[in-house]
């Protein structure tokens, strides 16, 4: 049986030129699906002067939508307004399957709906975690709610997110499925002549924000520097927190054993990795921890606080894994520089080859491809359908605006009409049927 | 235990599954209300107390207004009523906190300076809405006090803008009613009440007395002074003291049953020192 290529749409507010996991997850899983041969096209608000189409990598094609950024990164969720070039873009690549992500993007969102209207099939995926006892996230997850209660499948990143979003959008179990992010391992790779020779070196990387538990980290260090005499810090990102971190250094006259390199980009980090002995990963909320994965994949010993979905993602003999508290963090760093010291620890190399069994992107894109087909299996719904699916969530005036939505699709139809839409051509497609005939050959 | 469960769920082994597929540890991990209700119901009736007291005050205050402006009430018998009060609480509060002399010479600096600057710049509060037309003052007072009710404090323990907000406002709201006055000497003494009844009164009666029999003193005193005055505010007054001295708190209290918290390994940890 010959597999179907689809025409996907990746639809977020965070994409490249912007860093982070949601826009690493887009760029290797459309990557990956390019390279099994289907059309994927990532779609994005403007960043800046970036505005328009450009092409990346392997002819990945991304739209910049010349839509303004509202708050957060995000647009303003007009819900109408960018209907028609949505519409227009979806026509011109011929799309088959819209894949949203991450639940704070209102554009992902709205993307999908739109997809739905047009009868096109949805697939979301949620990369975060959210709790449920303020007010904040009691609006969140009704809007989420909302958003997913007509989408065809939704994809987590971990099973604690899954079970989180279960709860929280209330969608059927059955229509959530578990695919993990990868890491390319490739570009993570251990080198321990990198390392110093003298002291042991513990490395942060990630942003310096409170969610990150930056708190955490300033009670470790001094009481970490405290305790040996050769161990010295250094810590990858900026953030809000930096101020904390520079402040605790100053006082506690660390400026020799601590160094704060500011923002690192994302090709930098092996570097940084590299230098280190020990990764100290203080999260306080994480669905999957990306960081530690490279790190490990770098086969740096990894000490992490254990929330969320982080116990799931490594093994146990390659995390030390602690309570969040300050004194179980410095445990547990200590409890690592001992294993160094006494040479009770396992050889880089060796943990880069099982990282990068454990993770793969190939792996990850095969398995969403999974997900794609059991959604192109589903039948249409119709305009009906879908309003008794949002019904369900008990948000009546919503429905007005989905009817409303559905009233401009229409006049499009009659103002814009689909045939003189033109049809984008596809450059990849030309280079996949070369590749294949001459692989036949 | 913890080794098995780590084991069906995790993301680095493939288990052979389907993705979607879930195990019967899905949501083992989910705690539902596993902190105890907070609610106190004696805390509630104190908090519903409060406000309670607060809306009497404010309804004294009007009352006060109207007597002021239709010639029932000349400002020396304001004036007198309120010096007695003021003194009397205060000598209360001086006994109770232990009061140094510097202190006396402190609050005798304070206190002059309020008068005399009150008195001196109440020409100025009474001129100052005078071209402002009456349904727009009443309307704006209205609005003012209502926002001093919604911004108070009310014994919660945060520290807090919107208390010293709550205190301008309705000191606002009373500058915009000396205007409807017939003369300076109604404005000084209106104003001295407002300061008297908005901000020193709730914060001298709240340490002496306890705010249910408290509220309950002053609502019975507004009853009888609207029982002299209008039947229809009576009624109003009491039906609203009512529904929020009984009727709120028990339901708020009986609802709690409905309230549903979930706990699980998503929440974000808290940072404790």
């Amino acid at each position: 049986m010959i597999k179907k290529k689809y025409k996907i749409c990746m639809v977020s507010d965070f994409f490249y030129p912007n860093m982070g996991g949601v826009e690493e997850h887009i760029f290797n899983l459309a990557q990956c699906l390019l390279n099994r041969g289907h059309k994927v096209i990532v779609m994005t608000h403007s960043y800046g002067e970036r505005v328009g189409i450009r092409y990346m990598t392997n002819g990945l094609k991304v739209y910049y939508l010349p839509i303004k950024v509202f708050y957060n990164q995000c647009i303003l969720p007009t819900q109408i307004c960018s209907i028609p070039l949505i519409r227009y873009i979806f026509i011109r690549e011929e799309i088959d399957i819209i894949h949203g992500h991450s639940a704070f993007s209102a554009l992902a969102h709205e993307g999908m709906l739109i997809g739905r209207l047009m009868r096109l099939k949805t697939v979301f995926t949620d990369h975060s975690l959210f709790g449920f006892a303020d007010t904040s996230a009691i609006l969140t997850n009704k809007c989420l709610e909302l958003s997913l209660s007509d989408c065809h499948h939704c994809i987590c990143v971990s099973h604690i997110g899954k079970e989180n979003t279960v709860l929280r959008a209330k969608v059927h179990k059955e229509k959530v499925s578990v695919i993990p992010n990868a890491v390319d391992t490739a570009l993570f790779t251990p080198d321990i002549s990198k390392r110093s020779k003298d002291c042991i070196t513990i490395v942060i990387v990630s942003r310096l924000v409170y969610r990150k538990g930056m708190d955490f980290l300033a009670g470790v260090i001094p009481e970490i520097c405290k305790r040996h005499e050769n161990v010295q810090f250094l810590i990858g990102g900026d953030g809000p927190k930096r101020w904390l971190l520079e402040e605790i250094r100053e006082r506690n006259q660390l400026q020799h054993r601590v160094t704060l390199l500011g923002s690192v980009e994302h090709s930098k980090v092996k570097n940084v990795l590299n230098k280190g002995h020990i990764f100290l990963n203080t999260s306080l909320t994480e669905a999957y921890c990306m960081a530690i994965v490279e790190a490990a994949s770098c086969g740096l010993q990894v000490v992490s606080t254990k929330v969320g979905g982080i116990p799931e993602v490594l093994p146990p003999d390659l995390i030390y894994l602690v309570e969040p508290t300050v004194s179980a963090l410095i445990e547990g760093v200590e409890k690592a520089i001992s294993d160094y010291k006494a040479g009770n620890i396992i050889c880089p190399t060796e943990i880069h080859k099982r990282i990068s069994k454990y993770y793969n992107w190939h792996n990850i894109a095969k398995r969403t491809e999974i997900v794609y087909n059991r959604v192109d299996d589903e039948d249409i719904r119709s305009l009906g359908e879908q309003l008794m699916n949002y019904l369900q969530a008990g948000v009546l005036p919503y429905l007005l605006v989905v009817a409303w939505c559905y009233i401009v699709l229409q006049f499009l139809e009659y103002s814009v009409p689909r045939k003189f839409i033109d049809i984008a051509r596809d450059y990849n497609k030309r280079r996949n049927s070369k590749k294949s005939n001459s692989s036949q050959l | 235990m913890m080794n098995s469960q780590i084991n069906m769920k995790n993301l680095y082994e493939f288990h052979g599954q389907a993705d979607n597929c879930t195990d019967k540890s899905f949501h083992e991990n989910l705690k539902k209300n596993s902190k105890p209700a907070s609610v106190e119901t004696s805390k509630i009736f104190i908090f519903c107390a409060k406000i309670c007291f607060k809306l009497s005050l404010i309804m004294i205050f009007m009352i006060i207004f109207n007597s002021l402006s239709n010639g029932t009430l000349i400002p020396f018998s304001v004036f007198t009523i309120n010096s007695i009060i003021g003194f009397l609480c205060y000598s209360r509060y001086v006994i109770i906190s232990n009061h140094r002399v510097q202190n006396f010479s402190k609050d005798l600096h304070v206190f002059i300076i309020f008068l005399v600057f009150s008195y001196i710049l109440s020409p100025v509060f009474k001129n100052l809405t005078e071209t402002v037309s009456t349904d727009t003052v009443y309307a704006l007072t209205t609005f003012m006090f209502v926002i001093h009710l919604l911004l108070n404090k009310y014994g919660l323990s945060d520290v807090s803008l919107t208390q010293s907000l709550s205190i301008t406002s309705s000191l606002f709201g009373s500058i915009m009613l000396t205007s409807r006055l017939p003369s300076t000497l109604h404005a000084f003494c209106l104003l001295l009440t407002s300061v008297q009844s908005f901000v020193l009164l709730p914060k001298f009666l709240f340490k002496i007395a306890n705010p249910v029999s408290l509220c309950l003193f002053t609502v019975s005193l507004t009853a009888f002074i609207l029982y002299n005055t209008s039947y229809i505010l009576l009624h109003i007054f009491l039906l609203i003291s009512l529904f929020m001295q009984l009727i709120c708190p028990l339901f708020f209290v009986k609802w709690q049953v409905y309230k549903e918290n979930i706990y699980g390994p998503w929440d974000e940890a808290i940072i404790q020192f």
